[in-house]
């Protein structure tokens, strides 16, 4: 006798549907918060049915760690790019800044959207994959940076607050436009490589 | 003759493959899934099952190889629960 077995299911992934349920959940998270999130919501603006929804995810808890582990990791992705546990301090500190400065501008929505997540339970089990998959990288780029004796060693946060937090400063005068002293402030190379500078030379032990 | 009798069993066979069956139901609170739980765990075909408790629908989604809507529909029913399918 011959046996077929079907290998499709009923319903089969889709990546383009994903995509766009993907972009409308961020979308719809950035602007009216984790709150007002719902699987039916979602599915209207993403154009699937509800039921579509649950054959990629499991319940709403899921989908949102899921997009907001792929957001995460491919944010980190990029602002690791090019970096090498050899270099020296300056230069890993100039590709990072580079790279997040990319990341803000290409993917703005993807910036708000963590930023959302970020002090919720959902972001407990994100911060122990971006540990697993990117501590490596950077914890041996510093310890070597401190041990060079290229930057001081500092407890992580005053370390994060003076080594990244100017970069965003002037990302957040670019994106407003107005600051205290321009009405149409637009981020530039030199701004970038003169604050960065001054960045390098605090964190010079 | 013979095709045709072939086709009829492959369309059987078609139910043997893994789907996603969803519903909405009134399952809202912790103690409504813990009712059900058994009657979920012991069903032979559901291969994994859970309750959306932070969604409006109440969606409980299972796992099957083989079991029909109308077979989940009536369990969840019969425990006196309300339990529809979600359209596709």
């Amino acid at each position: 006798m011959n046996i077929h077995l079907y290998l499709l299911p009923m319903r089969t992934r889709d990546a383009n549907k994903e995509n766009s349920i993907r972009e409308k959940a961020i979308e719809m998270i950035v602007k009216e918060g984790l709150d007002g999130f719902s699987m039916q919501k979602l599915a209207k603006a993403a154009g699937v049915s509800p039921a579509t929804l649950y054959i990629y995810y499991n319940d709403r808890d899921d989908l949102v760690v899921k997009i907001a582990t792929e957001v995460s990791i491919r944010m980190m992705d990029i602002s690791l790019r090019g970096l090498h546990t050899k270099m020296s301090f300056a230069e890993g500190m100039a590709v990072q800044w580079k790279n997040r400065l990319e990341f803000y501008l290409n993917y703005p929505l993807d910036v708000q959207f963590i930023e959302q997540i970020r002090y919720t339970p959902v972001y407990d089990s994100i911060k122990k994959t971006m540990r697993t998959t990117f501590g490596d990288v950077l914890g041996k780029f510093m310890h070597n940076a401190i041990n060079k004796g290229e930057c001081t060693p500092l407890p992580f946060e005053v370390y994060w607050s003076v080594a990244f937090a100017p970069l965003y400063q002037l990302i957040k005068f670019h994106v407003q436009g107005e600051t205290p002293a321009s009405d149409n402030f637009k981020i530039t190379d030199s701004a970038v490589d003169q604050t960065l500078q001054l960045v390098l030379k605090a964190l010079k032990p | 003759m013979f095709i045709f009798m072939n086709n009829i069993k492959l369309a059987s066979y078609a139910k043997r493959t893994l789907r996603v069956l969803v519903f909405k139901t009134n399952l809202v609170s912790a103690k409504d899934i813990h009712r059900i739980s058994p009657l979920m765990g012991d069903t032979a075909g559901i291969l994994r099952w859970n309750v959306d408790e932070h969604d409006i629908d109440n969606v409980l989604r299972i796992e099957t190889s083989w079991l029909l809507p109308g077979d989940i529909i009536r369990m969840v029913t019969d425990a006196g629960y309300l339990c529809e399918e979600l359209p596709d």
